[in-house]
């Protein structure tokens, strides 16, 4: 479903990623973890499109791009990716000038074309999904971080999805609202999504992971199963990275 | 003295000087606000041979004293056969003026919009103009809103200039009737209340305004 061939993607001199090579399969849940400034965030924001390679290429279902597409082929190219990846960030970045429900319809209307009875449809049974559909109303200032969190998922799978992409989306919460929101990502996986989650939840890595991509400084530096990956890392620096997690716990 | 202020027709004759006053920074601000909307995107957003143009286009209106870009419309212009009214060439020049300034209120208030704001949008499937559109300009429409109120209140001031090119707005009725009666102090000082009052007005509105604003999210 995602297949990623020597990706480099550089600001400047920094070689933020250096030759990533993956591939994701339908309804795998992959855990990408690594220290700050490995460039986990670089990586789901080019296979978004928010960030153009500087080289390889990135395939999403049918639709492969790189460092020398063209840019009057990559209008097409954004738009195809988009359709099928939806995005969640570790602020949210809700709309503040819209309500909940104007949130999660938003692109359905505006990118599908949809009429407003069948984009609210879908929005209900989405916010009703991740258990927000009496928050419809409000301005996203008056949530909490988790109900915030919650209706960013909504909005993203609105656009009906094959893949989602989640970047440290617990990572601003206060620790009693992380729950709730790795609950609607779990019941995401169990339905069968493809997801790529960047997180520092160990747990949730363990119980609901099903391939762990380790990066450190840019590289893949170890990848495999969780029970593997947690309980016998197989490179120093996994190690390392490992024993430092569980000292802050 | 100020028994001539009241005269047959004097307060009439400034109420309609006043109303030309108003006639013209509502107009300057309605089509300033416009062209400096769409000078603001095209600086941030349009391609680069058009950027440059609209920062030139701001830094020259900017750059040079309104009252020299009146004389180049209204005495100028007509060297190469273009002439307009006395109402018209104030109404452009201002117009042209008010847009450079608030096209730097809205740049400034487009880039205030956090990024992740973009980027949401985008990777929704927004395209870049439905970003600016849905999501970016009205969040920056919020935060321009204060400094637009200002320029508003500058501009009903600066129209006082085009009394230059005898647009008979608020200031040259009043040298109208100084020029008749050959006092002044009764004329200008009820000009200056007649500025005031509408200042303080703009201002009032302005801050309902925002107090609305600030309440709905
Ligand atoms: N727009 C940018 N311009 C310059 N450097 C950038 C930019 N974005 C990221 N970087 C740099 O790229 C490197 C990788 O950043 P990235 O955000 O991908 O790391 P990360 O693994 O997500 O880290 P974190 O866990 O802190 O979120 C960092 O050194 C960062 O400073
Ligand atoms: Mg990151």
């Amino acid at each position: 479903m995602i297949e990623i061939t020597g990706l480099h993607k550089r600001y400047g001199k920094h070689e933020v990623l250096a030759d990533i090579n993956a591939k994701i399969d339908a309804g795998e849940i992959v855990v990408l973890i690594g220290p700050s400034g490995s460039g986990k965030s670089t990586l789901l924001r080019c296979l978004n499109g928010l960030e153009q390679p500087n080289g390889g290429s990135i395939r999403v279902g049918t639709t492969t791009w790189g460092a020398d597409t063209p840019r009057r082929d990559m209008k097409q190219v954004l738009k195809q990716v988009r359709s099928r990846t939806g995005m969640v960030f570790q602020q949210f970045n809700l709309f503040p000038h819209m309500t909940v429900l104007e949130n999660v319809i938003e692109a359905p209307k505006t990118v599908k074309g949809m009429t407003h009875d069948a984009a609210v449809a879908i929005a209900e049974s989405l916010l009703a999904k991740v258990g927000l559909l009496d928050k419809r109303n409000e301005h996203p200032a008056r949530l909490s971080g988790g109900q915030q969190q919650r209706v960013a998922i909504a909005r993203a799978l609105a656009m009906q999805p094959d893949i989602m992409l989640f970047d440290e989306p617990t990572s601003a919460l206060d620790p009693e609202l992380v729950g709730e929101v790795l609950k609607v990502m779990k019941s995401l996986a169990d339905e069968g999504m493809t997801m790529i989650v960047v997180t520092h939840e160990m747990k949730f890595a363990r119980e609901v992971a099903n391939h762990v991509i380790f990066m450190s400084d840019g590289h893949i530096v170890e990848e495999g199963k969780p029970e593997h990956f947690f309980t016998a890392p197989k490179t120093e620096r996994a190690q390392r990275f490992l024993r430092q997690l569980a000292q802050e716990e | 003295m100020f028994n001539l202020l009241f005269e047959q027709g004097n307060i009439p004759y400034l109420l309609k000087g006043a109303y030309l006053t108003l006639q013209l920074t509502l107009i300057a601000l309605f089509v300033g606000f416009f062209i400096g909307l769409a000078v603001a995107v095209v600086r941030l957003k349009g391609p680069k041979p058009l950027q440059i143009l609209a920062q030139f286009y701001v830094s020259i209106i900017r750059g040079t004293p309104i009252l020299v870009q009146i004389f180049i419309v209204y005495y100028g212009l007509p060297d190469i056969g273009v002439s307009f009214s006395p109402f018209m060439a104030a109404c452009i020049v201002l117009s042209i003026n008010v847009s450079a300034y608030l096209s730097e209120t809205f740049r400034g208030a487009i880039l205030a919009v956090p990024r992740g704001q973009w980027e949401a949008a985008a990777s929704l499937g927004l395209s870049p103009w439905q970003v600016m559109r849905r999501v970016v300009l009205p969040q920056a429409a919020r935060i321009a809103i204060p400094p637009m109120g200002n320029t508003a209140i500058g501009m009903l001031k600066e129209t006082s200039l085009v009394s230059v090119v005898t647009a008979t707005e608020l200031l040259r009725s009043a040298q109208l009737l100084v020029a008749q009666y050959y006092v002044a102090l009764p004329f200008y000082l009820a000009i200056a209340m007649m500025y005031w009052i509408m200042s303080i007005s703009f201002t009032a509105i302005l801050n309902r305004v925002e107090a609305k604003l600030a309440k709905a999210y």
